[in-house]
């Protein structure tokens, strides 16, 4: 039996243990650490799966008292998950130049805390591993350290920092009522009070830091600028995007767990979600700078995985936590592709990125396999997931809305898919200059100016093809996984995928229509690309999201 | 003066801070509100159990007059973290104010958008 402090320290204590060792031999013990790491989570897995939860107090004191660990289907699959996508994405930076002592550092500490955050039982335990994910992830960020990376830095942990400070004032309250901070305790004792209005302000408190974190809708503006930002390494942006937001919605979870049945708060939550969806899309489809579009279209994503955890059905919701791990899969591949890609054409902006299956075959290859798998390609994994949201939604009103946010979703990656085309006529290109489209950074640096570190590309290739086999697998494999992760039985046949087929070429057809119809030539919302939220702003409207969540809960919950 | 008790000042501080982090526009303000609020949350935290005559935790203390121990050993290490974000914020801070010359958020946002 592994204790469950094993996985949390283990990547924490092999990163600083071996800081001093010179670059080469680090980055290979790291992997080496990595690899015990995932083993080690898989044997805990298998744990948890023919055992039933773990339950684990640090220091040996009683319940309630210590620091517990939790390890239950739901945060082992994420673990899993998180080992997973931090060994890939290790493994794909092992060429980089970017890739000293410190970033290594960073990056494994960053896998530790994170799984640290799943696996934490009490909230102030939670609060404290938000806390070290922020000041990692602030200087992840600012890694190359040049242009606006400064700002989009400090813009994000400062604004981590305030809505933390609500986490905190929550916790407080929360103590002051019942005297643990652990979440399974609260659950229990909050059946016992008889008056549970008071409780509105903690729960307010503690879900408008999570909703920041999660990444929705007045609290998403800023994402963009950490995980769409011009300079962090693309690994980072795949890690931010596949894994971090998902922290927020775990812990929306977990935290939307402790007060079942007290509050019901699922209608604030799905609206608040379904406008989430649509700003995503929408605002990506404004954006030209393939970083910034993914960025977005990841706040869509999140949109989409809310509606569904808040539909209140067992199918959509085992629909979005399945979604949540395929997001994760193609997000991160996404990235990592639009990095190798932008390097070699030299420009970020969609417009001019031109015709790249010839300059970069097999990520283009990879690219499309992530894009099938987001837009719910028949046989990828994306299908799957979106189809069980929906149907869980059945009957209601919200199944039409996951259409329309389907539709978005493939309008964003049908303007992405411009990549591929042809390089077209300059009179075209001119007139986008025109337009003011050309203010996007042109990638300075040289392409093989130095010399390359060797495996550099045969570790990026096999990791973004890996990625995308994995994507399609684990779509047609769909039943025996979510039997495997869940023990839930998914209703798939034959028919399912033809059915599944013809909507999705119906859907396709629509989305490239509207695109290029209509879209692409209206010059509308240009100026949301340029505008851009101020710190006090963002301040203001999580401040306003916190006290409609507050009023809404005082009243009607 | 029976409304000013700790808690009461703790909450004051908290909002203190958040009309500071809502309103100026100066970046070394916004990170002195923002400490602002994480101490008022900190304060709140420490007087929380707190009965008035309860002697501090330390050694051999009885057990019914000890004030509440956990959330003082929790708060130590809040305080230890608001120290370290705020230090790496400062430490971006100059950092961001060397390379642009001004510590106003829109000032800042203007000169990246003019490059």
């Amino acid at each position: 039996m592994i204790p469950l402090y094993a996985l949390v320290i283990l990547p924490v204590l092999a990163a600083t243990a071996g800081y001093f060792l010179p670059r080469s031999i680090y980055k290979h013990v790291l992997i080496l650490v990595q690899l015990v790491h995932l083993l080690m989570v898989v044997l805990v897995f298998i744990e948890v799966r023919t055992g039933g939860v773990i339950r684990h107090y640090v220091g040996g004191w009683s319940d309630g008292i210590g620091i517990a660990l939790v390890a239950d289907t739901l945060s082992i699959t994420m673990v899993l998950l998180a080992s997973l996508l931090f060994l890939l994405l290790f493994l794909f930076n092992y060429g980089k130049r970017y890739m000293d002592n410190i970033f290594q550092f960073l990056f494994i500490l960053l896998q530790g805390v994170s799984i640290g955050v799943f696996l934490a039982g009490d909230l102030f335990h939670v609060y404290v591993l938000i806390e070290l994910t922020t000041i990692t992830i602030s200087i992840l960020i600012m890694y190359k350290r040049d242009k606006q990376a400064l700002y989009d830095g400090l813009l994000y942990i400062l604004l981590n920092l305030f809505g933390v400070t609500f986490f905190l004032l929550g916790v407080g309250f929360i103590y002051k009522t019942f005297g643990v901070l652990d979440m399974a305790l609260i659950a229990e004792r909050i059946q016992l009070l008889d008056d549970t209005r008071g409780l509105a302000l903690p729960y307010a408190l503690l879900l408008s830091a999570i909703g920041l974190k999660a990444a929705i809708l007045p609290l998403f503006s800023w994402l963009p600028s950490a995980h769409g930002a011009l300079t962090a390494p693309s690994a980072v942006s795949a890690v931010l995007s596949g894994l971090q937001v998902k922290v927020g919605i775990f812990l929306f979870l977990r935290v939307q767990w402790v007060f079942s049945g007290v509050f019901e708060t699922t209608g604030f939550f799905f609206v608040v979600a379904l406008l989430t969806a649509v700003a995503g899309f929408t605002i990506a489809l404004v954006h030209h700078d393939v970083k910034l579009i993914l960025a977005f279209s990841t706040v869509s994503q999140i949109g989409l995985i809310m509606m569904g955890l808040n539909a209140g059905t067992e199918v959509a919701y085992f629909g979005s936590v399945f979604h949540i791990i395929n997001h994760a899969l193609f997000k991160a591949l996404l990235f990592i592709t639009a990095g190798v890609i932008t390097h070699a054409v030299g420009t970020r902006d969609i417009t001019r990125i031109r015709n790249i299956a010839p300059k970069a075959p097999l990520f283009a290859v990879a690219t499309l396999l992530a894009m099938l798998g987001i837009t719910g390609g028949p046989f990828f994994n994306g299908s799957v997931s979106k189809y069980l949201i929906q149907a869980g939604l059945a009957g209601q009103p919200g199944e039409v809305l996951i259409y329309i946010v389907n539709l978005g979703t493939i309008m964003v990656f049908v303007k992405y898919a411009q990549m591929y085309l042809p390089r077209r006529n300059p009179a075209a290109s001119q007139q986008a200059a025109d337009e003011g489209v050309g203010d996007v950074v042109v990638e300075t640096e040289p392409h093989g100016a130095e010399q390359p570190i060797p495996g550099r590309a045969f570790a990026m290739k096999a990791v973004a093809l890996l990625i995308g086999a994995v994507c399609l697998a684990a779509g047609v494999l769909a039943a025996p996984l979510m039997r495997l992760l869940f023990d839930h039985d998914l209703p798939v046949s034959g028919a399912f995928y033809l059915e599944k087929t013809l909507i999705y070429v119906v859907t396709l057809a629509i989305g490239i229509a509207l695109y290029y119809g209509v879209v692409h030539r209206s010059r509308f919302l240009v100026a949301v690309r340029e505008y851009r939220f101020t710190f006090n702003t963002i301040c203001l409207l999580y401040t306003g999201f916190f006290a409609s969540l507050l009023c809404y809960t005082y009243i009607f919950a | 003066m029976q409304y000013i008790t700790a808690q009461n000042v703790s909450l004051v501080l908290f909002f203190i801070g958040l009309y500071g982090v809502l309103v100026k526009r100066n970046i070394i303000k916004t990170i002195v509100s923002v400490n602002i609020m994480d101490f008022g949350a900190i304060l709140f935290l420490i007087t929380v159990n707190y009965k008035p005559g309860s002697i501090p935790p330390i050694g051999s203390t009885e057990i019914e007059r000890m004030a509440d121990p956990l959330p003082q050993a929790l708060m130590i290490t809040a305080i230890v973290i608001g120290i370290s974000v705020t230090a790496v914020s400062l430490t971006i801070f100059i950092s961001l104010f060397r390379k642009h010359g001004t510590a106003d958020w829109e000032n800042v946002i203007k000169r990246i958008q003019k490059r």
